[in-house]
């Protein structure tokens, strides 16, 4: 095998799985501690993305734009669970993942309407230039879209390991029962694990839009991949769902330049289905959710 | 009185399980609920920390009423239940565990005080503090619950079923922490379908039966009674058995047998 | 079914037809009826879906990918190979249920949102291949000149014929729809969403009719996508993509997803709603309408426009008075009693070395006992026994670690609770697991479902001797009512009637299973005293019919006059066994209950402890 191609694909593909990781993190946090799978938040990856590169063109400067564009995306994840999951929690499970579908396709509308149909763009943070990396020719925000995901992992599993807050919203995600006895609020918990996975999603877009450019109907695909980071590591395990979404841009990266750009998604998703069903449907998400699985009471 | 429950009604969705239950703890006591499993013992202890909704009567703690307030503001009220099977966050630490259960406490200095208490208080907690609360022994994990639960500092401590399933000389050690726990100035609800255990160290008792409290009194003369005896196995002799004898006589008249 | 509501259903239908015949006298454009079609082609497709998703529950989000399927082997056979149009739509239809076929049973193991994403993945995976396989498909391109649509040569090329001819396969897929909806097979449906746990307690074979909806769907799907191909002239991998299966989703949820026509009506409204846009030049507002029409009817008209409009005939043909009260007094000759029951003295059920441990605790530790024909055996035992978990071992919802359960000396242990339910083992449940979908009646009806013959294709069909059978189930579902004392409550809700008549409705849906053995989970608890000797006496009646009960409970007056044999367990092992009064005086009972004597600690045994900590 020649290493240098390897290499031409494997580093861009970790660059991609960056944001898949960090769309599995949200994945992982916001279903455990509600029991939804919440499609729309690849939609925050796409708006964080194109928000920043619109106001950028408005002539904001980045420094603006990215927290603006964070913000909103916190906001409109903490507006979705408030609005369309808090007052439907003891409705079917199948109506409640049908509605997160139904503001994907919102959010994805939004975007449309106020971005528009083409791509946008924006420059590199710090030029764009390229560097060699084992020979390989990278895009210099490479390096930011792999400091600021590292940065991100680090600030998340330092909250969840040695904060008040973060131990809270782990004790939510293994028993929400017992959460609630030790006096947390898991109302208001839920509500910012949502705005922390949007605020996330929105600057895994940011930082990836120079590399390759922010579409309105670029959410699906995040969302989808992010969401098979996820199901790798058995939807419990934050860290496995990192591993799983670096991943999957790894692989997806690798069957475009070995096999076929064409064939790329439908290899991914088949490996997603191919090992669902080696692996079983069964999943213990949050509140012990069950999904999946035949013989269970 | 501490904590006073006046007709209390409640249950799970359409299973009505407490009918019009009245109890009271004085500051300072144990008192020991007991009753065979399904009597609805571990419901009323969710209905006081508002687990399951409340749907009548009054609960006052501390003479003011709770009923109506959620989770969070009883345990802030100074209410601590350590809930059956113990419900630790079996993948977090020791020390995890015990700084959740001081989670709705704002001194962080004080909070460090309190799990030096525990620690003292439970030892075997402090060596294995580092180590994940799913790897310890039945009865460690009992401790573990008591200690996480003493860690908001309580008033009034409800505990639920804290023998089930440990060995005999494990009950007694942990019946010896409830005393100990009295002893340091607190108040403590438990229930207990081991009600030899429960009552050898309670003040008072009351007995729950289908969701109903049909006696209760000092614990000494409720070890005494037979009527706890019938309440968990049955029996032919109060006024209470007539529907175990009307179902007799209806099998002779059905199946002549 | 009552007669208004039938009438009802009438009504409206005959509306829908009425109001799509005359569409084209007004609007006969061909632009107005192209947009006629496509909303016919989309309620074709909506009808299977809506039984997928609104009454299985299952979240099969992807189906769109079978309109391709569909359109594409229409397409290519119809260009490359001159079909004939309708041929050519048939053997989409063949194509689509084949392949649904093949990835059904893998996929549905999946449930909830996995099941979501894997349909999902599947339809995009799809895409990927009509757009790369280029010489079958024509890639990204598509495959252009697809004929007007025709049936064995007669052309529809008049634009209002092939109108009409849309239209009337919308409704034959409707049609079938309303068939299923209305037979055996709808109920196991709306049983599956409802609790799958229950219906796998009645008998239903989950997977079966999970798959069976799953392939209908398909071919309902792919009569959509090839008269799509034939409207667009042309098929190309754009067409079914992810905002068509939105649209769909749409569709169905506006609709109503408990309707079979729903999906038609939501279809229709859709289809309008996105011409209204294009004609306000707004059509880059059509994602965000159908999304936020989605999120509202989801979180405030679950029941969509079909559930709207049933509730404003009701309101209009309200007629005064309540519901006719319920009998209580219970009918005891309602039911025949049992034939072909073994002789007293078989041994009917036999647990032998039964153990099952969860991590390292053993939660049923090598139990045996046997169950003799005819007889009343409860299981007891403190919290914590393992009485639960042994009664779902028996039952097939947990897997045995070790030990054998025989029913009639054939070995049940490896069976599925559905499995078991067909061999005539009835089973209630601790927390009641009604289906809240449907009517009392019905309810009682999904118990007959091991006794029904009636198969997917002669209920599509609706043969005469579908409604012969449905007409002796409601027979006998209605008998099992009156032998609980529920008669007068069969067109109820189960939700409307009291925690113990909702036990009632559970016991006679164990019963009309005609069951050899009943398990019954804690049948007292929840229940007042009146109640619950009602209810001990309605457990003799049923083993005076022959019916052999083994039974969980922890009311010990209950236990204690209704069983002949106990079987007391402590710790997850039996402890004694025997007629009550002699188990009742065991000591080992009284202090399996009761716990030991506390042991004052000493000196001495406290630094024991110590050593043991």
């Amino acid at each position: 095998m020649d290493l240098f191609v390897f290499f031409q694909l494997f580093l861009p593909g970790l660059t991609t799985g960056c944001v898949y990781a960090l769309v599995a993190l949200g994945f992982v946090l916001t279903a455990n501690v509600t029991g939804v799978i919440n499609f729309a938040q690849g939609e925050y990856v796409m708006i964080g993305g194109m928000l920043t590169a619109w106001l950028f063109a408005e002539s904001v400067p980045l420094w603006i734009a990215i927290p603006a564009a964070t913000l909103t995306c916190a906001a409109l994840a903490a507006a979705q669970e408030r609005f369309t999951l808090a007052p439907v929690r003891h409705t079917p499970h199948f109506i409640r993942v049908t509605i997160t579908l139904g503001v994907a396709v919102i959010l994805r509308g939004i975007a449309l309407i106020a971005f528009g149909k083409d791509p946008l763009t924006l420059p590199g943070f710090s030029g764009d230039g390229v560097f060699t990396m084992f020979n390989a020719i990278l895009p210099v925000q490479s390096l930011w879209v792999w400091g600021a995901t590292a940065a991100l992992l680090a600030a998340t599993f330092w909250f969840l390991k040695y904060t008040d807050i973060g131990r809270g919203v782990r004790a939510c995600s293994i028993n929400l029962q017992a959460a609630r006895l030790m006096g947390i609020n898991t109302e208001r918990l839920t509500l910012f694990v949502f705005a922390a996975a949007g605020g996330t999603g929105a600057l895994a877009g940011i930082v990836i839009t120079p590399i390759v450019l922010a579409n309105w109907d670029a959410g699906i695909s995040y969302g989808l991949k992010g969401f098979i980071g996820a199901i790798l590591g058995g939807l419990r395990s934050p860290s496995i769902a990192v591993l799983g979404g670096l991943g999957i841009g790894v692989l997806e990266s690798l069957s475009a330049g070995y096999i076929s750009s064409g064939w790329k998604d439908a290899i991914v998703y088949g490996a997603l289905i191919a090992y669902l069903l080696v692996r079983g449907g069964v999943f213990y998400v949050g509140r012990a959710t069950l999904v999946g699985g035949s013989r269970e009471l | 009185m501490l904590l006073e429950l006046d007709r209390v009604t409640s249950g799970y969705g359409r299973l009505p399980v407490l009918h019009e239950v009245s109890l009271a703890v004085g500051a300072g006591e144990i008192v020991a609920l007991i009753g065979a499993n399904g009597a609805g013992k571990s419901t009323l202890l969710n209905t006081v920390m508002a687990m399951v909704p409340l749907s009548g009567g009054d609960i006052r703690f501390d003479g003011a009423s709770i009923a109506g307030a959620a989770t969070p503001a009883i345990v802030r009220a100074g209410l601590a239940q350590v809930p059956e099977r113990r419900q630790l966050f079996g993948a977090m630490t020791v020390e995890e565990n015990l700084r959740l259960g001081a989670y709705a406490r704002a001194d962080r200095a004080g909070v460090v005080a309190t799990l030096d208490e525990q620690f003292r208080q439970f030892p075997i907690l402090r060596e294995r503090r580092r180590q994940a609360a799913q790897t310890l022994s039945g009865g460690e994990q009992q401790m573990l619950a008591i200690a996480r639960a003493m860690m908001s500092r309580p008033r009034l401590m409800l505990l639920d079923e804290p023998s089930l399933g440990l060995a005999p000389l494990m009950v007694t050690r942990i019946m010896d922490q409830i005393v100990a726990l009295r002893a340091a100035g607190g108040t403590v609800l438990v229930v207990e379908q081991n009600a030899r255990a429960a009552l050898a160290i309670a003040d008072r008792g009351y007995v729950l039966e289908n969701g109903r409290i049909t006696v209760s009194g000092a614990a000494a003369e409720l070890l005494g009674n037979p009527a706890v005896q019938e309440a968990y196995l049955g029996g032919q002799g109060s006024g209470v058995r007539a529907i175990e004898t009307s179902i007799r006589k209806k099998r002779r008249a059905i199946l002549g047998r | 079914m009552s007669a208004l509501a039938a009438h009802k259903r009438t009504l409206a239908f005959a509306a829908a037809v009425v109001a799509i015949a005359i569409y084209p006298l007004f609007y006969p454009g061909s632009y107005p009826v192209g947009v006629g079609i496509v909303a016919g082609a989309m309620a074709a497709a909506t009808v299977g879906f809506v039984l997928l998703l609104g009454y299985a529950h299952q979240l099969a989000f992807g189906q769109a990918g079978f309109l391709m399927i569909g359109g594409y082997v229409n397409a290519i056979l119809c260009v490359n190979y001159r079909w004939d149009p309708f041929a050519a739509l048939l053997a989409g239809v063949v194509v689509a249920m084949l392949l649904a076929l093949v990835i059904a049973r893998p996929i549905l193991k999946l449930r909830g949102f996995v099941l979501a994403i894997a349909s999902l993945a599947m339809q995009l995976i799809f895409i990927v291949a009509a757009i790369e396989a280029v010489p079958i498909t024509g890639g990204a391109l598509g495959t252009q000149g697809v004929p007007k649509f025709a049936i064995f040569g007669v052309s529809f090329a008049n634009e209002i014929a092939f109108y009409y001819a849309a239209w009337v396969m919308a409704f034959i897929c409707v049609g079938i729809g309303l068939n299923i909806d209305r037979s055996r097979i709808g109920r196991a449906l709306k049983a599956i969403a409802a609790s799958e746990t229950a219906a796998g307690s009645v008998g239903i074979e989950i997977v079966t009719y999970k798959v069976q909806m799953f392939v209908i769907s398909a071919g309902m799907a792919s009569v959509a996508g090839s008269l799509g191909a034939h409207y667009l002239r042309a098929m190309d991998p754009n067409v079914y993509g992810f905002a068509y299966s939105l649209n769909l989703l749409t569709a169905v949820i506006i609709g109503g997803l408990t309707s079979v026509w729903g999906g038609a009506l939501g279809a229709t409204a859709i289809t309008g709603l996105r011409e209204l846009l294009r004609s306000l030049s707004l059509p880059l507002w059509e994602s965000v309408i159908m999304g936020m029409l989605t999120v509202v009817v989801l979180l405030a008209f679950p029941g969509g426009l079909a559930g709207a409009i049933g509730a404003l005939f009701d309101r209009l043909t309200r007629r005064g008075g309540a519901a006719a009260p319920v009998t209580v007094e219970p009918d005891p000759a309602a039911l025949p009693p049992v034939t072909g029951m073994p002789p007293p003295g078989t041994i009917m059920l036999s647990v032998d070395g039964a153990t099952r441990s969860f991590g390292n605790l053993r939660a049923v530790n090598h139990v045996s006992f046997n169950v003799e024909a005819g007889s009343i055996v409860a299981l007891i035992g403190p919290n914590g026994a393992g009485k639960t978990t042994l009664f779902n071992l028996i039952g097939g919802y947990q897997p045995l670690d070790a030990g054998t359960v025989k029913f009639l000396g054939q070995p049940i242990e490896s069976l599925m609770p559905d499995d078991i339910a067909r061999l005539g083992i009835g089973r209630t449940f601790q927390n009641l697991q009604l289906f809240d979908n449907m009517t009392v009646l019905e309810n009682v009806m999904c118990g007959r479902f091991r006794l029904n013959t009636c198969g997917i294709l002669s209920i599509s069909a609706r043969l005469p001797r579908v409604a012969r059978e449905e007409a002796a189930t409601r027979r006998a579902a209605r008998a099992a009512l009156d032998f609980v004392g529920l008669r007068g409550a069969g067109d109820m809700p189960p939700t409307a009637l009291s925690f113990g008549h909702q036990r009632l409705v559970e016991i006679a849906r164990a019963l009309a299973l005609e069951p050899k053995l009943i398990l019954m989970d804690e049948p007292a608890s929840g229940l007042n005293d009146t109640e619950t000797e009602r209810l001990a006496e309605l457990v003799l009646r049923i083993a005076a019919l022959g019916i052999t009960v083994l039974l969980v409970e922890h009311d010990m007056r209950v236990v204690m006059g209704l069983a002949d044999q106990l079987v007391v367990m402590h710790h997850g092992e039996k402890i004694a066994e025997g007629a009550p009064d002699a188990v009742r005086q065991e000591p080992e009972v009284i202090a399996a209950y009761l716990g030991q004597d506390a042991v004052e600690p000493t000196a001495a045994n406290r630094s024991a402890q110590e050593h043991v900590a």
